[in-house]
């Protein structure tokens, strides 16, 4: 077998090279893109892409999809930082300034796991009134989250009565959760980090993570074997929802900031992100890693085209870049799957 | 019984008619604004419910999630659909929308626009919140003062096709030009399109790409924060001045600990306010929107229609107001 094809076999080998190959030429025309400092915010940045992602993944594995996760963080955002807001505090202490000891002020609310706990809580609820439409009241996955959306965010709107959460509301310690440092990564990438392996841990090795793969490549067979299908999407949907809370939650302190609409067509890059990492779109294939390498390479190209100033406002450009790479990631999807169907047939001498 | 029974019917039903005759019905104006969820234009709507109660006009308000032409043509389709008496419009695109505000003004609807002004021949009036020359070179002198009257800056904008943020911009580099400012270099134009998440990539990219930068102006709400918040994140407070149109109470933080030395705007309460009292005034008759006429505004006094020199009118709210860490505490909770 030739190098090219072993290549093009491995999808994930093949993004991790496409990936450097995209800092290499950019970093040529801007060397400050590829910068270490630039390159561990791409990835931080990067990082509340790849948790939806996550969740995103599930929810594809078992023939679904979720359009309704931007309105979900909006408003899991929202109902935490009202909470925050009104509990909003100052305690006085005192800190070592130039070795003088200086009184400071500090704003403090609600726990800041609290908070998140509520955002993951309100957010794994809206998965489930999704999960529960579409594997109990078969309602199409994208007319059901469609509709949620819309739902969602006249929610959002109604929690916040019309009013914006800023900085000056938030507490010290949420402006800090996506601002501390670990080992020269931000705490984005470490939350991403834990919520990877736990995934990959379910989806790997438990029984009901096998189960996502066995209900999207063929319900009927998943059924007989004694699986609860529907049980199992709207697990999926759950996780997503509670995912979209987390993420919700570092968006809005990484923003300094929640809005009613906040991350309005974020979803698109998410499942943008699937898609290039090789998740089928109709259910029962895809792998984890694939999934981050996507994120990541959505993540390069929005970074590199900002640093290349390709024209005053590259946003175009950047859209038109962003849906080439998804076609060429579906068609050689589709060719992939269908060499492996071939091979597989041959194999079995049919 | 039953010519008693039809009797009272026909009774009430005249009744009714003659109630519906003797209510006048209220006037009712169309608000647009750039984007929703904006809470520079939700400031702006509570001035229009401030004179709504002191008029006692009724308005509703829309503006597109994605600050596009589209989605505010699609809404003044929707207005003249439901008959409304006069049109307030902070436009994204002041030629995109003008033809479907000839449709509008064809129907005998009045077209006000405030804050980002329409081209003279889809308005009525125009209802702007301070002289655009003022607006541009405050922010100028402000970075010249902050970075010592030497070094690169950048300008991080909203959209390249708001008609505000361009005349401003077109200010700026004008007031660049003048001998006091030669050892500045304004070394780029940025667009973070009034996203978040893009202006703070955007800043972030200014800062990797001019390691040299001293200043950034950012003459938009949802700029500004987003620059403020990515000066701080990268460490560079201080070591790079900003100054722009900041909402008060987004950047009240950002004040206090001296990220943002300094930032301007004009109360968008009154400025909603002023397009409500000129909106109004137009339906009753009172003005037409020709150079010389006057109306009161309220608590703003009275205002005189003066020539825009773009073949249209427009009249004054008042001058871009200088926040600062000292006074900032006044305002933060006002809007």
């Amino acid at each position: 077998m030739s190098f090219l094809k072993k290549l093009v076999r491995n999808r994930e080998a093949g993004l991790t090279l496409v990936i450097i190959l995209l800092v290499l030429l950019v970093g040529l025309r801007n060397p400050a893109f590829a910068s270490l400092s630039n390159l561990q915010f791409i990835l931080g940045d990067t990082s509340i892409m790849i948790i939806l992602a996550l969740g995103m993944l599930c929810v594809l594995l078992v023939g679904s999809i979720d359009i309704s996760i931007s309105a979900i963080m909006a408003l899991s955002a929202m109902t935490a930082g009202i909470l925050m807001k009104n509990n909003l505090g100052l305690v006085e202490t005192t800190t070592l300034v130039e070795g003088v000891e200086t009184a400071l002020a500090i704003k403090t609310s609600t726990p800041l796991i609290v908070l998140i706990l509520l955002a993951m809580g309100v957010g794994a609820a809206c998965g489930l009134v999704n999960g529960l439409l579409i594997a109990y009241g078969k309602v199409l996955p994208i007319v059901a989250t469609l509709g949620l959306q819309y739902i969602i965010y006249g929610l959002s709107h109604l929690v916040s009565s019309g009013q914006a959460i800023y900085r000056k509301d938030m507490s010290e310690s949420f402006i800090q959760f996506t601002r501390h440092n670990l080992l020269g990564f931000n705490s984005k990438v470490w939350i991403m980090l834990g919520t990877f392996l736990l995934l990959y841990f379910f989806i790997t090795y438990l029984r009901s993570g096998r189960r996502l793969y066995a209900v999207g490549s063929n319900r009927e067979a998943a059924q007989m074997s004694g699986i609860d299908t529907k049980r199992t999407t709207l697990m999926a949907h759950v996780i997503m929802g509670a995912l979209a809370g987390l993420a919700g939650m570092l968006y809005a302190s990484h923003d300094n900031k929640v809005t009613q609409d906040m991350a309005m067509g974020y979803e698109m890059y998410v499942i943008a992100a699937c898609v290039i990492g090789g998740v089928s779109v109709t259910g029962g294939f895809g792998k984890i890693l694939g999934v981050l390498l996507g994120a990541l390479a959505i993540g390069v190209i929005n970074n590199g085209l900002t640093m290349l100033r390709l024209t005053g406002n590259s946003e175009f450009w950047k859209k038109a870049i962003q849906g080439a790479v998804i076609l060429i990631a579906v068609v050689t999807n589709v060719y992939i799957k269908r060499g492996h169907e071939k091979r597989v047939l041959r194999e079995r001498r049919l | 019984m039953k010519r008693i029974l039809s009797l009272i019917l026909a009774a009430m039903m005249l009744l009714g008619l003659a109630l519906a005759v003797g209510a006048e019905e209220p006037i009712t104006i169309g608000v647009v604004y750039k984007q929703s969820g904006n809470p520079f234009f939700e400031a702006g709507v509570r001035g229009f419910d401030e004179a709504s109660k002191e008029l006692g006009f009724t308005f509703i308000h829309n503006g597109p999630a994605d600050s596009s032409n589209e989605g505010q043509i699609q809404i003044i389709e929707g207005y003249i659909q439901q008959e409304v008496d006069a049109i307030a419009i902070s436009a994204n695109d002041a030629a995109g929308v003008v033809s479907v505000l000839q449709t509008a003004m064809d129907k005998g609807i009045k077209v006000v626009s405030w804050d980002s002004k329409v081209e003279a021949a889809g308005r009525n009036l125009n209802v702007d919140p301070s002289v655009a020359q003022n607006i541009g070179r405050v922010q100028v002198e402000e970075i010249a003062k902050q970075i010592g009257y030497e070094g690169q800056i950048a300008i991080l904008s909203a959209a390249a096709t708001h008609d505000n943020q361009n005349t401003w911009i077109a200010y700026m580099k004008e007031e660049l030009e003048k001998p006091e400012y030669d050892k500045i270099e304004l070394v780029t134009v940025v667009y973070g399109d009034d996203l978040t998440d893009k202006s703070y990539q955007e800043m972030q990219g200014l800062i990797n790409s001019y390691p040299d930068l001293k200043g950034v102006i950012s003459p938009t709400t949802v700029g500004v924060a987003a620059a403020a918040v990515a000066i701080k994140d990268m460490g560079m407070s201080g070591k790079i001045k900003l100054t722009g149109l900041g909402l008060p109470s987004e950047m009240a933080d950002h004040l206090a600990d001296g990220t943002c030395e300094a930032m301007f705007l004009w109360n968008p309460i009154d400025l909603g306010y002023a397009a409500a009292y000129a909106s109004i005034a137009m339906v009753k008759g009172d003005i037409t929107g020709a150079v010389g006429e006057k109306f009161d505004a309220g608590r703003l006094g009275e205002r005189e229609i003066m020539d825009a020199g773009d073949g249209g009118t427009f009249i004054l709210v008042g001058d871009p107001f200088r926040f600062t860490g000292e006074n900032i505490d006044d305002w933060k909770n006002v809007y």
